[in-house]
């Protein structure tokens, strides 16, 4: 699992993972880290700055030559662009998305914990060889498997529905490896208590260990509503109506419709960006501890 | 027992089709003869691209009057932004695309050619729709081996269309009539005001009109062989790309706008080589501009344009043909296309409404004189492709990579490669015969 | 022999156990299904599929490849086709071109913001937020946001004209022209040949803005890394007398070795895949300026869904796809292992 850089392990030095101070070059070199960490993190924030400055321009402001006042702060407000946005269908789109979302997550934690438990407590014949399947699909590019998913979806006469964009994705292997961590980092004791009351694997499972994979489902659950709210090849190629858009497939058409408008554009983007933003910040902790922990360990 | 039971299912089942077939004979002729409608409740759904959420509300406009002329058909109108050939052929592999839609004409000959097209023709015949209505050139691009399987909805050409405060301002009197004076005109320009007048796109759709106007084509005579690389060809390519190299013209993304047209309206361009399609987004977006209109400069062999149709089809699939010819009939009639064309977007395609068109847009008569020698956007199956290939090698054409000599043979072998020939493809035909 | 031994040991053992082994198997069973539909039999299946010649509007779906299949069947024709025409080579060149310079670039920025992170600086959360912050974004959103940033009057032409460098001409995006081709001949080299010429400008657009998307995402993996290197080994060091840097290179840098690793593969596995952005930002969202942004992805994507060759030569193309990261992958695992035993 991550540790969390701001309380110091006392099972560690006190300079924990850095390395050791020698002296006036251990202040030169903190100094040089504020600086560039200082410009890197203005560089992460400023194009999403500029996006909204703009967004508040006329389409005529926004094609001006620039200048350093009007780059950061417009010359007039004007709110046509959002009276634009909020006009399209954004806000079906955001329904789709979060739907989706919803969707992916329920799926994901069912098949990744299930399938983390087993790998992790439980022995199997076919358990080697089925971690290495699980394992191989980190590999396979979207592009490869997409045009077969079209046509079984097509098949399934799935192809323009919710289960399209849930269906092929109820399982990765991000998640499960996530899950098979926590689970093996759960002491034996409370499974084996649950074993002397005689409880079988199942019970075991629901009872037991799912309510204390809070941690590790919260993780999951962040990390997969991330992975589903950002797709866009899949959606792309499964849906056709306008109605069942998600947030990434309404935005690109948006794009195409309103393409010589930057302030729309931008204004798209910003309403887009704003609800995961403050979701994000909340929640920061979890986006990165899933990204980590699958990954470390992984 | 078997056989028995066998004998008599099969004489239950001739029984059982017997009867509506009977049904159908005696009833046949009122069915046919029954006006459409008066039919049972259809639904029937009408797909398309959009250009702007005008011109989407103006298209509605027409669809109302048409719902309220029959109340009986169900229309679902159901656009389709962003890609449209890739989403309605996404549709069509799923077995979901609309009923109705419209069909580019450069993408028509792939459509035919793969039976996804409904022929037109007996419900044409049956309902007196006459083709000899339409301009020869923009119906034809919509037949094949003598079926029809759609009708032009409207079509547009390409004209100049300029700033006539920058002409003032460069000193510039009257809108080009030849190359020559397009040259100097551009000069004017860049002489005025530093920047390049004029945008054009590195674009074949723009170039063709061009590369005929030079005396160029595409297909030999009998359309047996590709001849787009030609001395010809050769002149047009090396005048428009030399428009760009020499610093007359910007392309859109260089002078920081997305299409020539857009580069008029934030005054980024004072010169453009467009469509109908401009004005309701100039309207839309430089109310304030005083615009002029003029026929493209003639080329060293002739005045030529393009002129681009789009046709309503119905899928060949489609359980409702009836109710879906209905609505064909409609927007491609009289009437609908009447209303469809005062909204000024693009000139009707029946040559019976040329005259009220022109009463009521007198200043685009440019557009409408060039439906006269224009050539139709079509290049046969395999088209489309073509052009995205041509497209890419214009594009490093002006960037430098490579040059006219070498480009033009890359179109060519772009063209062998994807279009597929069929001696019987007429493509250069006039959208209107001399005297109308 | 030694599983049938195994299994009777295991029988003669815990009842439990034998209850594992079928539970296990039921426990995996709804992931294994969603794989060896979607993910497995999609493959078969695309390989099965890259043997016919099927596009989008033939008639007759899916099935004609299955009742009739003499009819489209065609053998190794489209893989046949795919090595004969440039613009396969094209698209694997501009691939090649951006995992060589998006990989590099976004490790080594990863670990550098990582280790000035690591330091015993004040507000490391802060920083770690700022700049994961990208990488949760929506591709589309960030790559509209970056079509205004590349535009000829947007905010990177403005910086670059402020301090007095001439603009690119075609603008960025829209730019075919190879940069070590341009840097070549601004040094006086001419006639660089064409695989030489580098990733267009285009494309290093797009390289430079999946950089600053993702370079937040491999930081915050170093940082991991680094945080769980315990303090002990650099005390040790500092009491051999070990300078900063020798701690650096002889205890942070092998000890990051498998976190390296895992860095770089997924950035290979991701830099060849790259598709949204290059659909958002292409010139005439086809693969443009002159097909110099046409990634192998993208390359499927035109050929199977945009008037291409088919959904049999794509799958044909998206099977070398998936030969080729099979291959880089493990070209990787074999150099970083080798470096561990070396």
């Amino acid at each position: 699992m991550a540790v969390n850089p701001d309380i110091p392990n006392p099972a560690h030095s006190n300079v924990r993972g850095s390395e050791l101070r020698t002296g006036w070059s251990d202040r030169l070199i903190r100094a040089v880290a504020y600086i560039v960490l200082s410009f890197v993190a203005f560089l992460m924030f400023v194009p999403f700055i500029f996006s909204v400055v703009t967004s508040f321009k006329s389409n005529r402001d926004a094609n001006q030559l620039l200048s350093l006042r009007t780059l950061f702060w417009p010359e007039t407000f004007y709110l046509n662009a959002y009276r634009t946005v909020f006009d399209s269908d954004i806000s079906r789109w955001f329904l789709n998305s979060t739907i989706v979302a919803v969707i992916w997550v329920i799926a994901r934690a069912f098949t990744a914990s299930a399938a983390g438990y087993a790998f992790a407590r439980m022995e199997f014949p076919g358990k080697n060889v089925l971690f290495i399947l699980v394992l191989s699909t980190l590999m396979i590019p979207g592009m490869v498997t997409i045009v077969p998913k079209f046509i079984i979806l097509k098949e399934l006469h799935l192809l323009n529905s919710y289960g399209a964009l849930t269906l092929p994705f109820a399982a990765d292997a991000f998640g499960i490896f996530l899950m098979k961590q926590f689970f093996e980092s759960i002491p034996v004791e409370l499974e084996e208590a649950a074993r002397i009351d005689g409880a079988s694997r199942y019970r075991m499972f629901v009872e037991v260990i799912l309510p204390n994979a809070m941690p590790a489902l919260t993780a999951l659950a962040i990390f997969s509503f991330q992975g589903s709210w950002n797709a866009f090849l899949e959606p792309l190629i499964f849906i056709n109506s306008a109605d069942l858009f998600t947030l990434p497939l309404g935005l690109a058409y948006f794009r195409q419709a309103n393409y010589t408008d930057w302030p729309v554009l931008m204004g798209g983007a910003v309403v887009t960006t704003v609800p995961i933003a403050i979701f994000y910040v909340v929640f920061q902790r979890f986006f990165v501890e899933g990204q980590v922990s699958s990954g470390i360990k992984g | 027992m078997k056989k028995s039971i066998g004998e008599q299912r099969i004489s239950n089942r001739a029984r059982v089709l017997a009867f509506p077939a009977a049904a159908a004979l005696l009833t046949g002729q009122s069915l046919l003869g029954r006006s459409v409608s008066a039919q049972e409740n259809a639904t029937v759904r009408l797909t398309g691209w959009t250009s702007s959420p005008a011109e989407q509300t103006l298209f509605e406009q027409v669809l109302e009057d048409f719902k309220t002329a029959n109340p009986t058909i169900d229309l679902k109108y159901e656009p389709i932004t962003g890609d449209y050939p890739t989403k309605l052929q996404t549709d069509m592999a799923a077995g979901t695309v609309a009923d109705v839609f419209y069909v580019d004409s450069i993408l028509a000959p792939d459509l035919m050619a793969s039976g996804q097209l409904l022929a037109l023709d007996d419900l044409m015949a049956r309902d007196s729709v006459n083709a000899a209505d339409f301009y020869p050139g923009l119906i034809s691009s919509f037949q094949l081996d003598g079926a029809t399987y759609g009708l032009p909805k409207d079509f547009s050409t390409l004209a100049m269309v300029w700033d006539k405060a920058a002409f003032e301002a460069a000193g510039i009197a009257n809108a080009p009539t030849n190359w020559d004076e397009l040259k100097a005109a551009g000069q004017a320009l860049l002489d005025s005001t530093g920047a390049p007048g004029i945008v054009i796109p590195s674009d074949i759709a723009r170039e063709l009109a061009f590369h005929y106007a030079a005396g160029g084509s595409v297909f030999n005579e009998d359309g047996s062989a590709i001849v787009f690389d030609s001395p010809e060809g050769a002149a047009a390519l090396d005048f428009y790309y030399g428009l760009y190299r020499d610093g007359l013209a910007a392309t859109p993304a260089d002078a920081g706008a997305q299409w020539p047209g857009d580069a008029l309206a934030k005054g980024l361009a004072a010169l453009v080589f467009e469509g109908n399609w401009v004005f309701p987004f100039l309207q839309e977006n430089a109310p304030d501009l005083d615009f002029g209109i003029a026929e493209l400069p003639a080329g060293p062999a002739k005045k030529m344009t393009l002129a681009f149709t789009v046709s309503f089809s119905v899928f060949s699939g489609t359980k409702v043909p009836e109710a879906a010819w209905t609505l064909v009939n409609y927007l491609t009639g009289p009437e609908g296309m009447g209303k469809w064309a005062s909204l000024g977007l693009a000139m009707p395609s029946r040559t019976g409404l040329a005259d009220a068109w022109i009463a009521e847009f007198p200043e685009r008569q440019p557009f409408l004189a060039g439906g006269e020698y224009a050539a139709g956007w079509q290049l046969g199956v395999g088209g489309n492709a073509f052009v995205n290939d041509a497209n890419a090698e214009l594009q490093g054409l002006f960037a430098g990579q490579q040059d006219v000599a070498t480009t033009l043979q890359k179109i060519q072998k772009a063209a062998e490669t994807r279009i597929e020939l069929s001696p019987s493809v007429e493509t250069a035909s006039p959208v209107a015969s001399p005297t109308s | 022999m030694a599983i049938a031994l195994d299994r009777k040991r295991k029988r003669s053992r815990n009842p439990i156990v034998a209850e594992d082994r079928i539970a296990g198997l039921v426990f995996v069973l709804p992931a294994m299904l969603v794989f060896g539909v979607f993910v497995f039999g999609a493959i078969i299946f695309a390989f099965y599929v890259s043997f016919h010649d099927w596009k989008l509007t033939d008639r007759g779906g899916i099935w004609a490849l299955f009742t009739d299949p003499g009819k489209t069947w065609v053998g190794f024709d489209n893989y046949r086709h795919i090595f004969g025409n440039p613009d396969f080579w094209t698209a694997f060149r501009n691939t090649s071109w951006y995992a060589l310079g998006v990989v590099p670039a976004q490790t080594l920025t990863g670990l550098t913001l990582a280790v000035l992170a690591n330091q015993k600086i004040k507000g490391r959360t802060f920083f770690r937020t700022a700049f994961y912050f990208p990488s949760i974004s929506s591709s589309v959103v960030i790559a509209i946001i970056f079509l205004w940033m590349y535009s000829a009057r947007g905010p990177i032409n403005f910086v670059i004209q402020k301090l007095g460098f001439p603009t690119p001409r075609p603008v960025w995006l829209s730019n075919p022209n190879g940069v070590l081709e341009m840097g070549l001949n601004g040094i006086g080299i001419d006639n660089v040949p064409n695989w030489l010429a580098g990733p267009s400008l285009a494309l290093l657009s797009i390289m430079m803005l999946n950089v600053w998307t993702t370079t937040g995402t491999m930081m915050v993996i170093f940082l991991a890394g680094l945080q769980n290197i315990p303090g002990d080994v650099y005390e040790a060091a500092v009491l051999d007398g070990a300078s900063r840097f020798r701690q650096f290179r002889d205890i942070t840098v092998p000890l990051l070795r498998p976190v390296t690793a895992f860095v770089i593969t997924i950035g290979l596995i991701g830099t060849f895949q790259v598709f949204d952005q290059i659909w958002v930002m292409s010139e005439g969202n086809n693969g443009g300026p002159f097909r110099t942004t046409t990634t192998l992805a993208f390359l499927v994507y035109l050929e199977g869904f945009r008037q291409g060759r088919g959904l049999g030569y794509a799958s044909a193309l998206a099977v070398v796809l998936f030969a080729i990261i099979l291959v880089l992958y493990f070209i990787q695992r074999w150099i970083t292992s080798d470096k561990r035993h070396g």
